[in-house]
C-alpha cells in the first residue's frame, strides 16, 4: 500500500505564552488524492493544523510541541519550512500578504525562481500556470490593483506552479465576496480532477462540501469527526461544535424531524432537487 | 432620516464610483446594502458621516446637509463602524477603546471611563474591560468594534460587512445584537455581500446597488426571490431561493420563504409524511 | 498635500512616453552624469548649461512637461529656502541661484528617471549590476507594499475620524497625542503584514537555494538605447567644454 502523504501521530502542540494546547493529541493520516476539508468553531485549532503539515509548527512558532508529522515519510521536524514547502504548497488567509511581486506574472515565477529551476522550465511553467488559471489578461498587473478575488486566485496559481504534493488552504475565502468564493471552489475542483491531494480549512461548507472526499471537525484542540460528509454533516449535534452546516443538509435534518427521509444524503441544491421532484413524481403515480 | 438625494461621487475623473444614488433611512429601519465588489457600497457609507462629501448632490442627516458640517460634527449621529476592527484599536485595554469615543464628545476621563464599563457589560465584553484589545477572539473584537461606535450613542449605526472571518454562532450573535440596537430605537445600516446571512437578518429594506447605481430596492422577499437580479449583481443566491428556483421550475410548488423551517414543512406536507420516500428512485 | 503630490511626481507613468521605452542603463547613465556635472560645478553659468543641454531635451522626450511644472511647484519653497539661505551667507546672488538651480535640476532628474522607469525594470537593473539579491527583493517589495499602506493607512485615519478624532485641533501637544491613534494601529498592521509575509516566503520555499534564477532581465540595448548613451556622453562634453570657456 502506497505511503499516506500526511501521517500525524499524537500530536500536541502549545503556543509559547498559551495558557491551553491549540492542538491536542491529534492522529490521522491522508492519502494521495483524498479532499479533505476542515472545519470547525473560530480558534478550534484549524490555522494550527494547517501550520503542523508544512513546518511552519514547530519551526517557525514557539511553543511545546509533542507527537510527530511525517509528510511523504520525512518528519518535519528535521527539514526546514522552505525544504518542505517544495512538497507542501500553503495558501493563506490575507489575500494581500502572501504576494511579494510588482506583478502577477513575476509573482508566478517567483517559488519557481526560489528553486532554482533553469529559466526556460521557469517560463514554460508561468505561461501555463497563467493561461490555467485564466490569469493571463492580468499578467503585469501589480497586486494593489488586484480584487480579493483575483488576488487569491494569483496565490492559488503561484502555489501550484510548483507542483506540490498536497495543496493546503488556510480559510481562503475568509475575506471574500461570495461570488469569488465559489470561483476557487471550481478552480480547486479542477485540481482535484488532476489527483492533487487537497486540505482546506474553511467556514463555508455550503460552498466547498461538494468538492469534499472527508471532512475533519475540530473542537478546543481535538479531533472530533472525521468521515465523508455524508456521515460527519448529517449530525443535528454539529452547530454546538461552531460548525455550519450547509443548508442543503440543514433542510434534510428538518425534513427527517418531519418524519421524511430520502433516499441518498444530498450534499448539493441539485441532487435534493433531484430526489425531491421525482419523489413527487412517484407519489402521483400511485 | 438620512436622506441621500441623487448623490454622484468620484475619486478621480472619468471613474464614477456612485451615479445618482438616491435613497432614505428611516428612524429605526434596519436597512442592508448590498451588492459586488467595488459596486460603491463603502463609499456611499463614507458620505453619511462626512469622510465623503458628495461631488453633486447632497446627504442631509437629520436635516443637516453633510457638506456644511465636519465629521466630528456628525459622528454623533451616524457612526461608521468600519470592515476591520485592528483598524480602530490603539488603547493599553478595551475600555480604554471604548473610552476613545467618548472623551472625543467632551465628556472628562472618569465619566467617559465609567461610562464605557457601562457599555462593555452591555456587550457582554466586561471581563476584558482590561485586556488589551489584540487579545480579544476575532468575534470578541468585533463586538468590540461595535461597541466603541455605539458607546457614542449615534441614531444610525453604519454597520460594514460586519460578517467577515465570523463562523456560525458569532454570526447570528450579530443578528441579535442589530435588532437589540433596534429596539432602542436605533436604525442599522448593514453592508454585506453575504446574501446567506442577510436573508436570515430579517431587514426592513433591501438595496441593491451595481457599478455605482441603485438597482433595486424593496423589501428582502422582493429582492432576494428575484434570482435574475441577483445572479446580474455577481451576488450568490440563499440556498432558500436556489431551492424555490429549481423546485418551482420541476413543478414542484413550494412558497417563497426565505425560512428553512416552512420550507421543510412545506416540503413534508406535499410528500405525504411517509416515514421513508419509497426506495424505488 | 503638496507632499503627495510631489511623490507623485516619482511614481512610473505607464508605458506611455518615448522615454520609458529607454532601456534603464542609458538613462541611469545620464541620472548619473547630470548629477556629478552639476555637484562638480558651482557657477550659474554651468548649473544653466546643465539644464538646457541635458535636462530638457530630455523631458521633451519624456513628455513630462506637465509633471515637472507641478513639481516645480512644490519645490519652490525649496528652492526659495536654498536661495534664501545661500544669499544672506554669501550676499552672491549668481551663487544662490546656481545653488537653487542645483537643487531643481536634481529634482528634476531623478523624477524623469524614476518617472519612465518602471519598478520591474529597476529591480531587473539592480541584478544586472550584481546588487546581492536580498537588496534588491528588500527594495522591490517595499515599492510593492507602498500603495497597500497607503491605502490601509487611509482606512485606519477614516475608522478614527469616525470616532470624532480630530487632528487639525488643539495645542500643539494635543494634536501630537492625536497621532497615538493612527500610529498604532498602522504600527500593529504593518508588524502583522510582516509576520504573514515571512511565513508566506518561507512558504515558497524562499533561501531553498544560494543559486536562485532570475527568469526575468533586461533585454539587450537597441539602437535607440545606445544612441541615447551616446547623446548623454556627447551632452556632458559639451558641458565641460562650454562651461570652461
Amino acid at each position: 500500500m502506497p505511503e499516506p502523504i500526511v501521517d500525524i501521530q499524537n500530536v500536541t502542540f502549545k503556543y509559547a505564552g498559551s495558557s491551553a494546547p491549540a492542538i491536542v493529541d491529534v492522529s490521522l493520516q491522508i492519502k494521495r488524492g483524498e479532499v479533505v476539508l476542515v472545519t470547525g468553531a473560530s480558534g478550534s485549532g484549524k490555522s494550527t493544523f494547517c501550520r503542523l503539515l508544512n513546518g511552519l509548527i514547530p519551526h517557525f512558532y514557539e511553543g511545546e510541541f509533542s507527537g510527530c508529522v511525517f509528510i511523504n515519510g520525512v518528519d518535519t521536524r528535521t527539514i526546514p519550512v522552505y525544504v518542505l514547502s517544495k512538497d507542501v504548497g500553503l495558501v493563506f488567509q490575507n489575500p494581500d500578504n502572501q504576494l511579494v511581486s510588482l506583478s502577477v506574472e513575476r509573482e508566478i515565477a517567483f517559488g519557481l525562481e526560489n528553486l532554482g529551476l533553469p529559466r526556460e522550465e521557469i517560463i514554460k511553467r508561468t505561461e501555463f500556470i497563467l493561461k490555467y488559471f485564466g490569469l493571463d489578461r492580468l499578467r503585469d498587473v501589480p497586486p494593489y490593483k488586484l480584487s480579493g478575488g483575483e488576488k487569491q486566485r494569483t496565490a492559488l496559481a503561484a502555489v501550484v506552479a510548483m507542483r506540490p504534493l498536497l495543496l493546503v488552504l488556510d480559510e481562503p475565502t475568509a475575506e471574500l465576496d461570495p461570488m469569488s468564493a465559489l470561483q476557487l471552489a471550481l478552480m480547486l475542483s479542477q485540481l482535484r480532477e488532476m489527483e492533487t491531494t487537497i486540505v482546506i480549512v474553511e467556514h463555508r461548507l455550503d460552498v466547498f462540501t461538494p468538492l469534499a472526499t472527508r471532512i475533519l471537525v475540530f473542537s478546543e484542540g481535538q479531533l472530533v469527526r472525521d468521515g465523508p460528509p455524508e456521515e460527519v454533516l448529517f449530525d443535528s449535534n454539529l452547530s454546538s461544535l461552531g460548525v455550519s452546516t450547509p443548508r442543503v443538509v440543514q433542510l434534510q435534518l428538518k425534513l427527517e424531524e418531519l418524519g421524511i427521509k430520502l433516499p441518498i444524503k444530498a450534499l448539493t441544491v441539485s441532487s435534493l432537487v433531484d430526489q425531491l421532484s421525482s419523489a413527487v413524481s412517484s407519489l402521483d403515480l400511485r | 432620516m438620512i436622506s441621500v438625494e441623487r448623490v454622484c461621487f468620484w475619486y478621480s475623473r472619468g471613474a464614477t464610483v456612485l451615479d445618482d444614488v438616491s435613497l432614505t433611512i428611516s428612524d429605526g429601519d434596519v436597512v442592508l446594502l448590498m451588492g459586488e465588489n467595488g459596486s460603491g457600497k463603502t463609499t456611499l457609507a463614507k458620505l453619511l458621516n462626512g469622510l465623503l462629501k458628495p461631488k453633486s448632490g447632497r446627504v442631509v442627516v437629520d436635516g443637516l446637509d453633510t457638506r456644511e458640517h465636519s465629521v466630528a460634527e456628525l459622528c454623533r449621529i451616524v457612526g461608521y463602524v468600519p470592515q476591520n476592527p485592528e483598524h480602530q484599536f490603539f488603547a493599553e485595554n478595551a475600555a480604554e477603546e471604548v473610552a476613545f469615543g467618548l472623551r472625543n464628545l467632551g465628556l472628562g476621563d472618569k465619566e467617559a471611563l465609567d461610562e464605557a464599563l457601562s457599555v462593555l457589560r452591555k456587550f457582554g465584553l466586561e471581563r476584558y474591560a482590561s485586556t488589551p484589545p489584540w487579545q480579544l477572539s476575532g468575534g470578541e473584537m468585533k463586538r468590540l468594534s461595535i461597541a466603541s461606535v455605539y458607546a457614542m450613542q449615534p441614531k444610525y449605526l453604519i454597520l460594514d460587512e460586519p460578517t467577515i472571518g465570523q463562523d456560525a454562532k458569532q454570526k447570528k450573535a450579530l443578528i441579535d445584537l442589530i435588532f437589540g440596537m433596534k429596539a432602542e430605537g436605533k436604525a442599522v445600516l448593514v453592508i454585506t455581500h453575504d446574501v446567506e446571512w442577510a436573508s436570515e437578518l430579517g431587514a426592513d429594506k433591501v438595496v441593491l446597488l451595481s457599478k455605482g447605481k441603485v438597482i433595486a430596492e424593496g423589501v428582502p422577499e422582493d429582492i432576494f426571490f428575484n434570482y435574475t437580479l441577483l445572479k446580474s449583481c455577481n451576488l450568490v443566491p440563499p440556498v432558500s431561493v436556489d431551492l424555490y428556483a429549481h423546485l418551482s421550475k420541476r413543478g414542484f410548488s413550494v412558497p417563497r420563504s426565505l425560512d428553512y423551517g416552512v420550507l421543510a414543512e412545506s416540503i413534508a406536507l406535499k410528500l405525504g409524511g411517509s416515514s421513508v420516500v419509497s426506495g424505488s428512485i | 498635500m503638496v507632499a503627495l503630490s510631489f511623490l507623485a511626481a516619482f511614481e512610473y507613468e505607464g508605458k506611455l512616453s518615448r522615454l520609458s521605452r529607454v532601456d534603464p542603463r542609458p538613462k541611469l547613465i545620464w541620472l548619473v552624469a547630470a548629477m556629478v556635472l552639476s555637484i562638480a560645478y558651482s557657477s550659474l553659468k554651468a548649473q544653466l548649461l546643465i539644464a538646457v543641454i541635458m535636462v530638457l531635451p530630455v523631458i521633451a522626450l519624456g513628455g513630462v512637461a506637465s509633471v515637472v511644472l507641478s513639481l516645480l511647484k512644490s519645490t519652490s519653497l525649496l528652492f526659495a529656502m536654498v536661495f534664501g539661505l545661500n544669499y544672506v551667507f554669501t550676499r552672491d546672488l549668481s551663487f544662490s541661484l546656481a545653488m537653487g538651480l542645483r537643487l531643481v535640476i536634481l529634482v528634476v532628474c531623478f523624477a524623469s528617471f524614476f518617472r519612465s522607469t518602471h519598478t520591474s525594470e529597476l529591480s531587473d537593473l539592480m541584478t544586472k549590476l550584481r546588487i546581492p539579491f536580498y537588496v534588491t527583493f528588500t527594495f522591490t517589495t517595499a515599492i510593492r507594499f507602498i500603495p497597500t499602506l497607503a491605502m490601509e493607512a487611509q482606512e485606519i485615519m477614516d475608522a478614527q475620524a469616525s470616532r470624532g478624532l480630530e487632528l487639525e485641533r488643539g495645542s500643539l501637544l494635543r494634536r501630537l497625542k492625536n497621532y497615538i491613534p493612527l500610529l498604532v494601529p498602522i504600527l500593529v498592521c504593518a508588524i502583522r503584514r510582516s509576520y504573514q509575509l515571512a511565513e508566506a516566503l518561507e512558504s515558497r520555499c524562499f533561501g531553498y537555494t544560494k543559486k536562485r534564477t532570475m527568469a526575468y532581465g533586461l533585454p539587450p540595448m537597441s539602437k535607440t538605447d545606445w544612441m541615447f548613451l551616446a547623446a548623454s556622453v556627447a551632452q556632458s562634453a559639451a558641458v565641460i567644454l562650454l562651461a570652461s570657456m
